[in-house]
């Protein structure tokens, strides 16, 4: 049972590669189709029937993260988080906020996306606005009635979209961070807000295992 | 002088007009994409909020953060066994929307759309009828009439209305000086008031149940909030500025779809946020000019703003003034774009 699984696994992550690398290939100049490709691999992974269930969410929170990881750059968006106190932060400072951030990002946002799961979620690319090297690209995600506008603002780099924000119902995922961090420096130093990232990802991790002894 | 029993009912009704649009992100801004793009790749500083009230606010945050958790939230269990179909929650959620039609309707006319408010008016009439009052949306499903979502914030808002102090009200939740306002008026707009004025009863039963099944409706996205926040009531904060200067900046869009594109009405969408680009810009409203004209003074450059008006409409148009020290700044930011 366990070894069917493994193969159906493989299988699916072979199809999404294949499906990746055409769609990559084929549009690599456009934003909506790159985007509208990962999406579809997201979804297809939280919806396989194969890897239903708290049992695979580990392996399929793997699959999603790597897909996820290849299009959104992190680093970007942890330097635009920063914002003007970015330039104030050391090198070696700059790299490890980036790995933390990175962690958080990775574990909020496909933490969020296992609600996703239930194949009940439609999402439609409906709108897009390039101008040179950076665009927007728009999406509506339905669900019973209830719709909600999720849109990827995107940069070019070495002939390749990424994602360097997320904007939902108006709302930026890096701004609402950056005003977080903003104020927590203020008010308690930045050394503060570190311990306070690695904490968040101390208790994501606590609670993932928490999960995975349950099950 | 008004009972305290009457306050509660008000202060539960306007919460139906303020917090739920927030918390349930119900209905979507048309996702105007002008309004998203980054014309600089720079990083912005974060949003500009005046927010002198803080500790109140996050006394009152602490409160409604309870009220969730220790009450909405296990009544939301026996309101869920008892109506175990999210469907049926969507019903009683739509049902409320198209009751509240009257704010919408005149909301829209008060910013000069008259399309939207036709298009208001039939889904109302639609919904009404069709939808069995308003459990349904025939109207957008079969007709294709989507919502137009306006309230007097909104209104105030789209006429240059500054937001003012933010304010965290117990019970209603985020607000700002301007959008309590808003929501005082509308609160006259809303029919139920006056359906039930002789059940003070049935009306409050019916804004608790409307306030318990949004909260059961779209409870995960606060939790998810509170879980991935660093600073719970910044992160709340944020979010009602972001997504209300989303709503009046789209409301500043729509109006130009009525009046034809102009160029140069692409820098609404800046009035919010300072942009990293130094030219003129047209605004439709003063605030949005002002803030402009302020962040382009904080770089270092001097700006004016200039009333002209457009198609019998005020505009605002922000001139920089080359002569100032911009030049160095001009100069510094691009070099800083080279190095990228």
């Amino acid at each position: 049972m366990d070894r069917n699984n493994k193969i159906l696994g493989l299988q699916v992550l072979l199809v999404c590669a294949c499906l990746f690398v055409h769609g990559g290939l084929a549009w690599a100049n456009d934003p909506q189709s790159t985007m509208q490709a990962t999406v579809e691999n997201v979804m297809e992974i939280l919806t396989e029937p194969a890897l239903a269930g708290d049992d695979h969410w580990q392996e399929r929170r793997e699959m999603v993260s790597e897909e996820v990881a290849g299009r959104f750059d992190f680093a970007e968006m942890a330097k635009r988080a920063l914002a003007q106190t970015w330039n104030e932060r050391s090198s070696v400072e700059q790299e490890k906020f980036v790995t933390l951030f990175k962690e958080i990002l990775k574990d909020t946002y496909v933490e969020r996306l296992k609600t996703y799961s239930d194949g009940s979620y439609k999402v439609v690319f409906d709108k897009v606005l390039i101008r040179g090297d950076k665009a927007v690209v728009n999406s509506l995600v339905t669900q019973q009635g209830r719709e909600i506008s999720a849109a990827y603002k995107m940069y070019q780099k070495d002939n390749q979209w990424f994602v360097y924000d997320v904007v939902i119902e108006g709302v930026s995922l890096v701004s609402n961070y950056r005003s977080q961090f903003i104020s927590v420096i203020q008010k308690e130093g930045y050394e503060e807000l570190v311990h306070r990232l690695e904490e968040k990802i101390a208790e994501s991790k606590s609670s993932a295992n928490a999960s995975k002894e349950i099950s | 002088m008004i009972s305290f029993g009457t306050f509660c009912k008000r202060g539960l009704l306007a919460a139906v007009i303020v917090v739920m649009p927030l918390v349930s992100s119900l209905h979507a801004a048309d996702g105007d994409l002008e309004a998203l793009f980054d014309d600089e790749f720079t990083e912005k500083d974060a949003i500009v909020v005046y927010d002198p009230l803080e500790p109140v606010n996050r006394i009152f945050f602490v409160f409604n953060d309870r009220l969730y958790f220790w009450v909405l939230k296990p009544v939301g269990k026996v309101y869920t066994a008892v109506f175990a179909d999210e469907a049926l929650r969507g019903c009683v959620s739509a049902a409320f929307h198209n009751v509240l039609a009257p704010v919408r309707v005149v909301n829209n006319l008060l910013q000069g759309k008259f399309k939207q408010t036709g298009t208001e008016l039939a889904r109302f009439a639609i919904n009404t009828v069709l939808g069995a009052g308003g459990l349904g949306d025939p109207a957008a499903e079969s007709f294709g009439l989507d919502k137009a979502d306006e309230d007097l914030g909104q209104t105030l808002g789209f006429y240059g209305v500054g937001e003012g102090i933010y304010i965290c009200w117990p019970l209603l939740g985020p607000s700002t000086a301007r959008d309590t306002v808003g929501m005082a008026g509308d609160y006259f707009l809303n029919p139920l008031q006056y359906i039930f004025a002789a059940e003070p009863g049935t009306n409050a039963g019916l804004t608790a149940l409307k306030i318990e099944n949004a909260a059961t409706l779209h409870g995960k996205d606060y939790e998810g909030l509170v879980a991935d926040a660093f600073d719970p009531y910044i992160s709340l904060r944020d979010i009602y500025y972001q997504h209300r200067r989303s709503l009046v900046a789209s409301a500043g869009s729509a109006g130009s779809q009525d009046m034809g594109t102009e160029p140069g009405s692409g820098a609404v969408a800046y009035q919010e946020q300072c942009p990293s680009q130094y030219s003129n810009a047209t605004f439709r409203n003063l605030a949005g000019a002002r803030k402009y004209k302020q962040c382009l003074e904080k770089t270092g450059a001097q700006a004016s703003v200039n009333r002209t008006q457009k198609q019998g409409r005020a505009m605002y148009l922000v001139v920089l003034d080359e002569q100032s020290a911009l030049g160095q700044q001009v100069a510094m930011v691009t070099e800083r774009h080279g190095q990228k």
